[in-house]
């Protein structure tokens, strides 16, 4: 079993799911100072978070109430490195899973309309595929920058590899 | 395809707003998905699932709630006219009001009634200078004072009130003694409040250092430390001079050193003693630095006697490990565990994880000696910045720190050492070949697999390089070339076992399911087949692999198996994980014990006793034991497994039930401890004395030196006033005894705490919320509802998913986007998680994940904790904290307005 064939999970193409229903679209592709609208800061396949979804991580604060969660192994340092005022840190989480093998990236961000939707790249174990047998709970940390949106979404992307 | 709408399906699309959350799932976004269609192929997606959502609420240590609260007075109308009795450092939340009445109405929400309830009392102990500290809290109908009274007898020691100015006060025993108190909390006003009592929380929660009995020593040895390091030649020299006959050089200047023959022969003392009076003339002799007697860590000192195995490791007990280091003295010395899996972890100076170093080979196979290096991971999935197989097989992680290793976790459930630090592993003397296969993410190349195999198998003309190999590893297909390379290992002597895989499904995972592998199932902490677990009649035999869902063995945690870890990329640790990778380790350990004690065995002999019920818990007498497809053969059973490998049988070993003893103030105080001698056909044993307790254990009764027999036991009891709240205390009570042919000791650790009672935390009658994402005006709406109580000091809830069948259950939800919440109703205002009431948010409080509920998928294993506390609130964290508008999350009420109880009750 080689990478390539790693199953390739969907292409949630931007235009084709936000496009539909928008007359008008404002799309950007990065922050008035030319940075990245996000960026990964760090993943694990040991998050804690047993149900699929994403939280959205506002303050230092908020990075310290994750201490508590249970069963949680994403190192929280590189988390408290990020400059609120500039950015904040959303991590989104694929729940719990059988298996190792899997895992979520980010693979680009924009803002359309008010909304942040960030693109992501989900591998999983294609069948017949050998991996390691204790269950995991993989989640990716975006640092996403703290304006010009109102709204996140996590969006996965295809990948053709 | 298929599996790709699965994932769509299971990430769907998420929208937060940064101050609020909005809402859930635009239908332009839901019809991109239905375009994808399909749904997954596997076999639990084909299973009727039953449940949507599922999970445990903890409860913060010390929590009570007033035993007549109004959402209980609903319940039973009449307030408790006794005190109620409290621990002495408690959190207890309650209610009080002078009248009956009615909550003011919310626009589209029921009223609620609540009931009158004037005072509350509890009974207590308080240390001199303690203070019961209270905080009051205003409800719907507005707020009044409330009195906090101290009193002892028929004397009030103290008495506050709050005002409009102060809602927080404390009354304090300033008796002068230690005693037993009354606390009194009235209403002062109209309206309805609750409140938050408390005790100040001793802060030593820590364990004290365990008081272990003394080593034994090697007689007529030492280990001498020189003050210089000269040369071997002159330093054998200096020492001959000084009585010492040098026979080892450990490291650099120092010794292990042999008494002179007439250094022992003419003391005219015990061999012990004079030992230790020749020690002290060592350290008088010029240029030692220091002289200790050569410690001898004694055969009995096996997991049991590790830090983890009490509090943490249930899954050593559940398979017998204590009686089976007993019988198997050699904890698999001498006997190879290849752990084929991600690697080991292996800090920057060169060594591996500090509690599994001791027992990775050393030196490791290179390519030049045995044809290969240990590092077999392919290009493709290679990660560890030396892209392709080679000589080292160390574990990466990865370069954000996130990863478990999951190899060290195998690899120390198997060797782990015994040394006082963590904890140990099965077969703590045996020796682990690291042989990596699995790369980045935990995946790897069946081709990087089927070579390792090839290899582990030795050359041709040479033996294996490992006498039993470990895989927890899995999804693979059938694949006749890597059962060709099993079944020719396995010819040569090399015995498999694999993890059975962790899809609940009874379709062949392999290599689990090859011939000539054993096939491992997980169970839980009970003994019952996880609830991931694969079965089918491929299943050789199951083993604790741990269910964070349960909690099987009621220590109120979920099950998992503890064992050597790494977080934050460097901090060797250990961690709890949760699959058949964590069981067939202890089935790899238990063969790896058996060789230890006959070395001769291989697959053929295995398959044989696994087959008459011998390595199982299982008792079939004379009939073949049946096989069934969850625990094949059965339950790991490690002294069954340690017996059947000896080639004498011991008849004359005493052993404990329970291993272990564990009292407690608020669980057992008194123990009773059996002891039996071990095997069907036990031989008698004399007793030759019970060790002493110390002062805070009393042994009630025993047996007397002489005694004989085949069963014997003992009575203990806990000294609490000998016990310093909050800390726990260690002791090993010994029994030596005479059998057949020798003197034998046996050890039974004893733990004491005086704590707070965890099966008593209770933080009153909860109702668990799936809220919608998004507000609607000051509410979330509530989509689902489920209410539980407490049992063994935690609270399980389940959803179920929305059948379609009217009328919709409460605990019924749909697919979709949801915040979970649960807290309690004290006042009975139809709100929970406000002032003065638990609260629980999902993940943790004050940080609501949006989960999403997708059909045909269970989510289970979600774990929070209620508190009465909330999160401290910072001026970093300015737009989640505090909450001003927020007035609590809103119960769903039955539509039936005949209802006497308003709020819905989703359960019988």
């Amino acid at each position: 079993m080689t990478q390539s064939n790693r199953k390739a999970v969907i292409v949630a193409v931007f235009a084709t799911v936000l496009g539909a229903g928008c007359a008008v679209s404002q799309t950007k592709t990065q922050t008035q100072t030319g940075a990245p609208l996000a960026r990964q800061i760090a993943q694990s396949g040991h998050c804690g978070l047993v149900a699929p979804g994403h939280i959205h991580l506002a303050s230092v604060a908020d990075i310290d109430r994750l201490e508590a969660l249970p069963g949680r192994r994403l190192p929280l340092a590189s988390l408290r490195s990020v400059q609120f005022g500039n950015e904040h840190v959303v991590l989104a989480a694929l729940g719990q899973k059988p298996t190792g093998g899997f895992s979520i990236t980010l693979a680009g961000a924009e803002i359309v309309d008010d909304e942040l939707v960030l693109a992501v790249d989900i591998q999983e174990p294609t069948p017949g595929m050998m991996v390691s047998q204790a269950l995991t709970t993989p989640c990716a940390a975006i640092a996403v920058t703290a304006s010009g949106w109102d709204d996140i979404r996590i969006a996965p992307v295809e990948n053709n590899r | 395809m298929l599996e790709a709408v699965a994932e769509i399906s299971a990430m769907d699309i998420m929208l937060t707003p940064k101050t609020l959350l909005k809402k859930a799932m635009p239908a332009a976004a839901l019809l991109v998905l239905a375009g994808c269609g399909g749904g997954s192929d596997s076999d639990s997606d084909l299973q009727s699932v039953t449940v949507a959502l599922s999970g445990f609420i903890d409860i913060e240590t010390g929590t009570r709630v007033d035993a007549d609260n109004a959402d209980a007075l609903t319940l039973n109308s009449t307030p408790r006219s006794t005190a109620q009795s409290l621990p002495q450092e408690y959190v207890l939340a309650g209610y009080v009001s002078a009248f009956d009445g009615v909550y003011p109405s919310i626009s589209g929400f029921p009223s609620f009634a609540y009931s009158a309830d004037p005072s509350d009392e509890f009974s207590m102990s308080l240390r001199t200078g303690q203070s019961v500290e209270l905080q009051a809290f205003g409800t719907r109908e507005g707020a009044s004072a409330l009195r906090l009274s101290l009193v002892q007898g028929s004397s009030v020691v103290e008495t506050k009130v709050t005002d409009s100015m102060t809602s927080q006060i404390r009354v304090t025993n300033t008796t002068g003694s230690d005693g037993s108190f009354t606390v009194r909390v009235e209403s002062e006003g109209p309206t309805p409040m609750l409140y938050v009592l408390s005790t100040a929380v001793n802060a030593s929660g820590q364990a004290k250092s365990f008081d272990w009995p003394a080593h034994e020593f090697v007689e007529g040895e030492a280990i001498v430390a020189l003050e210089a390091s000269p040369d071997p030649v002159s330093a054998q020299a200096m020492m001959a001079q000084a009585s010492m006959l040098a026979t080892q050089e450990l490291a650099p200047g120092l010794w292990r050193v042999k008494a002179p023959v007439q250094v022992m022969a003419t003391s005219g003392q015990s061999a012990q003693v004079a030992t230790l009076d020749w020690i002290r003339t060592l350290k008088q002799q010029p240029g030692v630095e220091s002289a200790t007697p050569n410690y001898r860590m004694t055969t009995m000192m096996t997991p049991v006697d590790e830090p983890l195995y009490g509090a943490q490791q249930w899954h050593y007990g559940l398979l017998n490990g204590p009686t089976a280091w007993q019988l198997a003295p050699q904890a698999g010395a001498n006997v190879t565990v290849a752990v084929m899996d991600t690697g080991l972890y292996r800090a920057s100076s060169g060594d591996w994880h500090q509690d599994i170093n001791a027992n990775v080979i050393s030196p490791l196979p290179s390519e030049a000696s045995s044809g290969s290096g240990t590092d077999f991971v392919s290009e493709q999935f290679d990660n560890d910045g030396q892209p392709g197989p080679d000589d080292n097989p160390a574990d990466p992680g990865n370069s954000v720190g996130g990863s478990v290793y999951h190899g060290t976790h195998v690899a120390g459930t198997v060797a782990a050492v015994v040394n006082n630090n963590g904890g140990g592993g099965v077969a703590f003397n045996s020796t682990l070949l690291p042989v990596r296969v699995l790369g980045d993410g935990g995946s790897g190349s069946s081709a990087d697999l089927l070579a390792a195999l090839q290899w582990v198998a030795g050359p041709p003309s040479g033996q294996p390089l490992a006498d039993i190999v470990n895989l927890s590893l899995g999804g693979l297909p059938f694949i006749q070339s890597m059962q060709d390379a099993i079944s020719t290992a396995t010819n040569r002597g090399v015995i498999f076992v694999a993890a059975a895989g962790n899809s609940s499904t009874r379709t062949e995972s392999y290599p689990a399911a090859f011939e000539d592998v054993f096939a491992v199932s997980a169970v839980d902490g009970a003994g019952a087949l996880a609830s991931y677990s694969n079965f089918g009649t491929w299943v050789d035999l199951a083993a604790p692999g741990g269910d964070a869902s349960r909690d099987g063995n009621g220590d109120g945690r979920g099950d998992v198996v503890v064992s050597t870890s790494v977080i934050n990329g460097t901090e060797e640790t250990y961690i709890g994980l949760q699959g058949t990778s964590m069981a067939a380790p202890h089935v790899s350990g238990v063969l790896a014990l058996m060789k230890g004690e006959n070395a001769a065995l291989d697959y053929e002999d295995i398959n044989g006793f696994l087959m008459a019920g011998d390595l199982t818990v299982a008792d079939c007498g004379s009939q073949n034991c049946p096989k069934t497809e969850q625990f094949g053969w059965g339950l790991l059973d490690a002294s069954k497994a340690a017996s059947a490998a000896q080639a004498t049988p011991i008849r004359d070993l005493l052993t404990a039930t329970p291993a272990v003893v564990s009292l407690s103030s608020e669980g057992a105080r008194t123990a009773n401890v059996e002891l039996e001698v071990y095997g069907d056909n036990p031989s008698t044993v004399t007793i030759n004395s019970v060790s002493p307790p110390p002062a805070w254990l009393s042994i009630d009764s025993a047996p007397a030196s002489t005694d004989s027999g085949t069963s014997f036991d003992i009575s203990v009891s806990l000294n609490l006033e000998a016990l310093e709240p909050g800390v726990s205390e260690r002791t090993t009570i010994e029994v030596e005894y005479q059998g057949d042919s020798q003197v034998r000791t046996l050890e039974i650790p004893v733990v004491g705490q005086q704590v707070t009672d965890q099966q008593a935390r209770d933080a009153g009658r909860h109702f668990v919320l799936l809220v919608s994402p998004e507000p609607d005006g000051n509410f979330f709406t509530t989509e689902a509802q489920t209410n539980v109580v407490a049992e063994n000091g935690q609270y399980r809830f389940v959803f179920e998913p929305d059948d379609g069948v009217p009328p919709k259950e409460l605990n019924e939800v749909s697919p979709g986007n949801y915040i979970l919440v649960a807290g309690s109703d004290l006042d009975n205002d139809g709100l929970i998680c406000h002032g003065g009431e638990a609260c629980a948010e999902y993940p943790v409080a004050g940080l609501r994940q949006e989960i999403t509920i997708s059909a045909g998928t269970a989510i289970e294993g979600i774990r929070m904790t209620t508190s009465y506390s909330r999160p401290s609130i910072s001026a970093s964290s300015p737009e989640q904290l505090p909450r001003p508008d927020f007035q609590g999350y809103q119960l769903l009420s039955p539509t039936n307005p005949d209802a006497t109880n308003l709020k819905a009750l989703s359960q019988p």
